[in-house]
């Protein structure tokens, strides 16, 4: 399975957020630390 | 996802974006972010990419999907990387929050 490793850069994406503006993890590079959560779901 | 609401200001004051990806859509998040009033970003990612890119881990007998948290610094480097082992194993906001006062410290990770 994929995973994340440590020290390593972490693997870009781009995906449109719910309101349909897209995000990108290059956004931040350089700007902000980003902490991704991944979701268990909504309760 | 209220714990990290309550703790958003502390991520904010750290240049800390906080970006939660799930397997739901997009009228699921609008209304789930505006029911909790959430200020963070919210990515809907019904076709599993981001998920399957960074390997959330499905648990089929366990009920669904295990929660993941990764720490990506400035420079695009994963600076702390937890996947869960239970719906339940999810790092506490503090701990967290000292990892950010340690990157900034030390920009350069030491592995």
């Amino acid at each position: 399975m994929p995973s994340v490793s440590l020290h390593q850069n972490a693997p870009d994406f781009s995906l449109p957020d719910f309101s349909g503006k897209p995000v990108s993890l290059l956004d931040y590079r350089g700007e902000k630390s980003v902490l991704l959560v991944f979701n268990r779901g909504f309760t | 996802m209220a714990q990290l609401r309550h703790d958003y200001s502390e991520f904010v004051a750290r240049d800390v974006e906080v970006v939660v990806v799930g397997p739901e859509d997009a009228s699921a998040f609008a209304a789930y972010w505006q029911k909790e009033s959430l200020p963070f970003v919210g990515l809907p990612d019904a076709k599993h990419a981001v998920l399957k890119l960074y390997g959330q881990e499905v648990k089929l007998f366990k009920l669904g999907r295990m929660p993941a948290q990764v720490l990506i610094d400035k420079a695009g480097v994963a600076r702390f990387v937890h996947y869960g082992h239970s719906m339940s194993d999810i790092p506490e906001n503090a701990e967290i929050l000292a990892l950010v006062d340690e990157m900034s410290a030390s920009p350069d990770p030491v592995a």
